[in-house]
């Protein structure tokens, strides 16, 4: 990993996930309902800024750098959604995409923020893990057009289902010690 | 709905639970006609495979009738009998496109579950606890199944259930570990397990052109079966497996060792109740003297094809001896969508009859009776299929 990994800080507080698609597709498909100028470039930063924002930053080949920033406050995207629903603030980081050759997918690395870097391990490696399945749905979504759940099936459990994820139902699954 | 809910350790109970419905829009309904108990559903039973909770819904071996799809779903329609595979895939990974569906990166609700004891997301399967994304099984009267687009299978009519219900995981499983031992011309395999796996493995391979093929397990009832399929047959209580490998072969050994056994094969002597131990205690989840066989057993340069469910850490394996005769080791859980197409073809030209080791039928209201009965092994029991929907005869 460490080897072929062209990004610098991965090491640090990082997470990276190949996915299945052009890196074009994945970048549309987090910047979703975001105006992006089309990215003819191989390798695309961005950069979360607060709850609100993205600043993206495109290392287009042979042509240095394109920056920008746009909004994602009024987004209804899922991605936007399972974002912002697993992350804690603060989440801000760099994302890169890698399209490997014969179409292997897309390596999508994200780097968080170094201020993080000054927190103990322990915050560290649940962010990192916070991010690791945040990007785990998105991958769902990409792939699959939907993330797998089990919320709302039948089961032996109180009602005869599990709970299907509203709020006051996870309360009392997390207070009886079942699982999420 | 009824539907058979896991309990604890060997308490399985049929209880009333709330149906199910379309939550994701690739998702189908289907009204479950027949489904069996695997053998690995007697690791859950046993409560040696991680991940159970109270009240988790059991079955990944089923078929029925689809009585509702989601608005994603165009391949399938209401009325349309399936068999559902056992393992969860979504079609659209990196795995899925290679035909590797039991390696489905999207499939796993619960990725952080299976991290935890493997290291990696695992692929979601029906009814078989969080690791595997604890998805509500299919030994129900209805069972919700995940991207009914990809995995169900579209039964002709006029074939009955019992022909066709093993396409959801031990025929695809058995071919698969057929094909894994890349039989040659002349080969020998030899099988251990004659359960309901190791009946498909021994059908696959002479089908795949194995010149024979050795069965062994302790029990005659399911050797005798094993014969009725072309097998020679070895009871291990009777004897070293070893040394009747070796006279077998003329002292060569078997081209290609299957394993159909897995984590809890029974062994003996000191180092089985060494496994034993460990495994109570949990710092060996699994029992491997049948690999440890195996591994002594096969020929140099042969193939090692492992069927039989490992979860995770085995202790004393003989690495110096499979390192020095070079052997190759194959395994997997089964990619049941890769091989459905073609393994119905066979049935349908009556190649392959894998109902033939359907030893009882039950209503679905028995299915606690019939765990213990196919745990024990009793009454010639080889394998159990359940009927939802139906009573006991009088
Ligand atoms: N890879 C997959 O995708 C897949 C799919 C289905 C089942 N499985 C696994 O296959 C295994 C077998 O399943 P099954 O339904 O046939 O189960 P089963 O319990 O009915 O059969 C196991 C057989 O092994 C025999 N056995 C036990 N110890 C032995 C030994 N030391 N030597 C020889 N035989 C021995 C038993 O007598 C029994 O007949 C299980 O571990 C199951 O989880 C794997
Ligand atoms: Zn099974
Ligand atoms: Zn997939």
């Amino acid at each position: 990993m460490a080897n072929s990994s062209p990004a610098k800080g991965m090491k640090e507080a990082g997470v990276a996930i190949t996915m299945q698609r052009p890196a074009q597709d994945v970048f549309d498909r987090w910047m979703a309902d975001a105006h992006s100028p089309a990215f003819a470039g191989q390798v695309i930063i961005v950069r979360r800024e607060g709850e609100t924002g993205f600043a993206w930053r495109a290392t287009v080949t042979d042509a240095g750098n394109i920056e920008g920033g746009t909004s994602i406050a009024s987004s209804e995207s899922s991605m936007t959604a399972g974002w912002k629903s697993t992350m804690q603030a603060p989440a801000a980081g760099s994302l890169m995409l890698i399209e490997l050759p014969y179409m292997r997918g897309t390596e999508v690395r994200v780097v968080l923020d170094p201020d993080r870097l000054k927190e103990s391990e322990k915050a560290r490696e649940a962010a990192r893990g916070e991010l690791r399945l945040s990007l785990l749905r998105f991958r769902q979504l990409l792939e699959a057009g939907e993330i797998a759940t089990v919320r709302g099936q039948s089961s032996g459990r109180k009602g005869g289902r599990d709970p299907d994820g509203s709020e006051d139902e996870q309360q009392s699954l997390k207070s009886a010690g079942g699982r999420s | 709905m009824k539907a058979v809910c896991w309990r604890g350790t060997r308490d399985v109970r049929v209880e009333d639970v709330a149906e199910p419905k379309i939550i994701n829009p690739r998702d189908i309904v289907v009204r479950v006609t027949s489904t069996a108990i695997c053998g690995s559903d007697l690791h859950l039973y046993n409560n040696v495979f991680p991940g159970m909770t109270s009240g988790d819904i059991l079955g990944h071996e089923c078929m029925g009738e689809v009585v509702e799809v989601g608005p994603s779903v165009e391949s399938l329609r209401a009325g349309d009998r399936v068999v559902i595979p056992c393992t969860i895939a979504c079609g659209g990974c990196f795995y899925c496109k290679q035909g590797q569906y039991s390696a489905c990166d999207n499939s796993n609700p619960n990725p952080s579950s299976s991290s935890q004891i493997l290291g990696y997301p695992c692929c979601g399967m029906m009814g078989y606890s969080s690791v595997t994304g604890a998805y509500a099984g299919g030994q129900a009267e209805y069972v919700r199944v995940p991207f009914g687009d990809v995995g169900p299978l579209k039964i002709p009519d006029g074939i009955p259930d019992e022909k066709v219900l093993f396409l959801s995981d031990i025929l695809p499983t058995g071919w698969m570990g057929a094909l894994n031992c890349a039989v040659q011309p002349g080969d020998v395999v030899a099988v251990w397990g004659a359960g309901p796996v190791g009946q498909m493995a021994i059908r696959s391979l002479l089908l795949q052109g194995a010149e024979r093929v050795i069965a062994i397990d302790r029990l005659d009832d399911r050797l005798e079966v094993a014969a009725r399929a072309g097998a020679e047959t070895f009871n291990a209580s009777e004897g070293q497996v070893y040394e009747f490998l070796l006279e077998a072969t003329g002292g060569r050994g078997p081209d290609a060792c299957l394993d159909a056994v897995g984590m809890e094969a029974d062994g003996h002597g000191l180092m089985d109740a060494a496994d034993r131990v460990k495994q109570t205690l949990g710092v060996e989840t699994d029992r491997p003297p049948v690999l440890r066989e195996a591994i002594r057993c096969v020929r140099k340069g042969g193939t090692i094809s492992l069927l039989g469910v490992y979860a995770g850490l085995v202790d004393s394996l003989p690495m110096g001896v499979a390192f020095n005769k070079g052997v190759t080791f194959r395994m997997g859980q089964v990619r049941v969508q890769a091989f459905h197409h073609l393994l119905l073809s066979l049935i349908m030209q009556d190649l392959l009859r894998p109902e033939e080791i359907i030893s009882h039928t039950a209503p679905l209201s028995d299915a606690s009776e019939m765990y213990k009965l196919f745990l024990k092994k009793a009454d010639r029991c080889l394998k159990v299929v359940l009927k939802p929907g139906q009573t006991r005869a009088a």
